[in-house]
């Protein structure tokens, strides 16, 4: 029996929901198969797209970070009061995107450190990145003058052969982690972590270090988040975060990304960010109000979920009847 | 045992109670009025709703599940009680009832999709949180119902021996779930599946049964603490206690459960929810924004939950 044949069980739910999702709207939503609307799916998913990164890794590594949709936040607000303030655009956008970094490694410091659940340690760290982004911006949203960053501006809503320039941007940042993943010890650490911690302490790997390393990666992310958030609305808006961290959690998983598994797939989570905004985009082409959509896509996601126990079952199953023809 | 010892001990034990008596005089010291019989009373009054629902929290937590959904079962609740209670002919414990046991099948639900299909607790009920709202929201809109009957609403309001009702029912509900996860099979079948479900398991007991019949009484719990809420309020609308999944969360942390299962009790639970409720209310005090007061909850969380595992490393030694 030759080892890496394909199992239905390794693919992620997304591929499933993307696919039917994905088939009705081109049906039943009159605008939604259009190369225009398409293009602005795929602009849209963007952003959730880094958070996902991020937040897959740090799930695959038994992990779990709840806090970046408001470290994103956070970001912004300082990257937009810095530029407020006439700070050079580089230098702003450096700090915002370090605050999330910062705030990615005090989660990695609670979590490896002061040994407490990833759960509490980021929502603790929801609470107050989200605290100190209203306090800073005062519950407002933050404008600066756009005539004094044209690069800004640029980022944000000019297009290099019909590509909006952040996109990117967002593109090349995923690129580079896409990258940086599957061709450095980052893969197999962060594997080894999620399946057997104990494993690579007993092989002299340190823990507490790439938890942390985990965990900045994924404030790292937020944070550059953050800033082209900011080049994208062209202000910082204190709520705008909110909701992306369940988003980017939910992508991670649909996208074949659990705990304590021992594996993972950045491009299932990149596909089950696509798939969230997929259904976002077609529901509201459908004319369904908010509420519709937060039913439905709760209902979604639920049916995606027994999808997949269903394959574990006939995988189950397969195996079972596999061992008895051997037998 | 020597009597530094025993001090240590005593001290580790009711650390909660010392936090609390710490953070009461530091806000008293600040603003005299804080420390008054009508202050502590609204308190009290307060910490009843949020220690009713961290309870709720709390059955789920020590099977090592967790609930996001509570604030959604509560809008759904207080939108279907609203509802019902325009016919003020029947009598007001009818409808109670019902909602009551709505919330039980709600919880019943969520407890189903977490058990059955395999699904980390907080993705399912983050989805579920998404669902019930939802059909609040389908059902109301962004109407706010008000005005409610005053024969419906004194569960919520009125007094009784000159304690309000609430805190009546936070006795009654708090004494009868001590009563059961101290005092009955199914108590310890709930703390044995938190603490290690495997071994639950494998001597026999139905794991996914006594989770589901957590997420159910725990729904319950919460659907009836949003009659009281809306009570007190006199108003129901969608988007009531968007807050209060996670609230309830930080009240069961802080209050010493683990996030893992099988550690914690209504006593700590309800310590918790007084310790939150009068941090928040001496904030107001001294006049902290609501922001800064979401930053100093966080705090509280972490502060809370690392102190407790210390406590739990010295006391094993």
């Amino acid at each position: 029996m030759r080892k890496n044949r394909f199992h239905l069980t390794d693919l992620p739910s997304a591929v499933i929901i993307f696919i039917v999702v994905f088939v009705f709207f081109a049906v039943s939503a009159g605008g939604f198969f259009s190369a225009y609307n398409l293009a602005s799916i795929l602009t849209q998913s963007v952003i959730p797209c880094l958070l996902v990164l991020g937040v897959a890794i740090v799930i695959m590594s038994a992990g779990l970070d709840l806090s970046v949709g408001n470290v994103l936040t956070l970001s912004g607000v300082t990257c937009g009061l810095l530029l407020k303030a006439g700070m050079p655009v580089a230098l702003a956008m450096l700090v915002g995107v370090l605050t999330g970094t910062a705030c990615g490694f005090l989660n990695g410091f609670m979590v490896a450190k002061m040994k407490l659940p990833p759960f509490i340690a980021t929502l603790a760290m929801m609470n107050i990145a989200s605290g100190l982004a209203n306090t800073l911006s005062q519950k407002k949203p933050v404008y600066w003058e756009r005539e004094a960053f044209p690069i800004l501006d640029t980022i944000g809503t000019g297009a290099v052969l019909g590509i909006p320039v952040f996109a990117l941007i967002g593109v090349l940042v995923m690129a580079v982690v896409i990258f940086v993943f599957y061709r450095t010890r980052l893969r197999t650490n962060v594997y080894t972590l999620g399946g057997n911690e104990e494993v690579l302490h007993l092989s002299g790997v340190s823990v507490a270090k790439w938890k942390i390393v985990v965990f900045t990666l994924s404030g790292l992310m937020a944070g550059v988040g953050g800033v082209l958030m900011d080049a994208r609305v062209t202000c910082a808006d204190p709520t705008v975060g909110t909701g992306l961290e369940f988003a980017a959690v939910v992508g991670a998983v649909i996208g074949g990304n659990l705990q304590n598994v021992g594996k993972g797939n950045l491009f299932g989570a990149i596909l089950g960010a696509i798939t969230l905004a997929t259904i976002r985009n077609g529901l509201s082409i459908m004319h369904m109000n908010n509420y519709w959509q937060m039913v439905l896509t709760g209902a979604i996601l639920v049916i995606g979920m027994v999808i997949r126990e269903l394959f574990v079952r006939i995988e189950h199953k397969k195996k079972l009847k596999e061992a008895e023809a051997s037998a | 045992m020597n009597v530094k010892e025993r001090i240590v001990d005593a001290v580790l034990k009711n650390a909660l109670l010392l936090l609390l008596i710490i953070g009461v005089v530091v806000f008293a010291l600040f603003n005299p009025g804080y420390l008054t019989l009508s202050n502590m009373t609204v308190i009290m009054k307060q910490a009843s709703l949020l220690g009713l629902l961290g309870i709720a929290q709390c059955i789920i937590m020590l099977t090592g599940n967790i609930d996001l959904s509570v604030g959604a079962t509560i809008a759904l609740s207080t939108i279907l009680w609203s509802g019902m209670i325009k016919n003020t002919a029947i009598p007001s414990a009818v409808p109670m009832l019902l909602i009551t046991i709505s919330g039980a099948g709600l919880g019943c639900l969520t407890g189903l999709i977490t058990t059955k299909l395999n699904i980390p607790p907080f993705i399912t009920t983050f989805a579920t949180n998404y669902a019930y709202r939802g059909i609040a929201w389908l059902l109301v809109g962004s109407t706010i119902i008000y005005n409610l009957p005053q024969s419906f609403r004194f569960v919520g309001t009125d007094d009784f021996l000159g304690i309000p009702i609430t805190i009546w029912f936070e006795i009654l509900i708090g004494a009868a779930i001590l009563i059961l996860l101290k005092k009955t099979t199914l108590g310890r079948r709930i703390y044995f599946t938190g603490s290690n479900r495997k071994a639950a398991r494998y001597s026999g007991i139905h794991t996914d049964r006594v989770i589901i019949t957590a997420y159910m009484i725990g729904n319950a719990i919460a659907a009836f603490t949003g009659v009281l809420y809306a009570a007190r309020l006199n108003a129901a609308e969608a988007s009531i206690g968007a807050s209060f999944s996670l609230d309830s969360v930080a009240v069961c942390l802080i209050g010493g459960c683990a996030i893992t299962g099988g550690k914690g009790g209504v006593w700590g639970t309800v310590i918790g929810a007084i310790i939150v409720t009068a941090i928040k209310n001496g904030m107001n005090y001294v006049q902290v924004s609501s922001e800064l007061q979401t930053l100093v909850l966080g705090l509280l969380i972490i502060i809370a939950v690392f102190f407790n595992q210390q406590v739990d490393k010295i006391q094993r030694k």
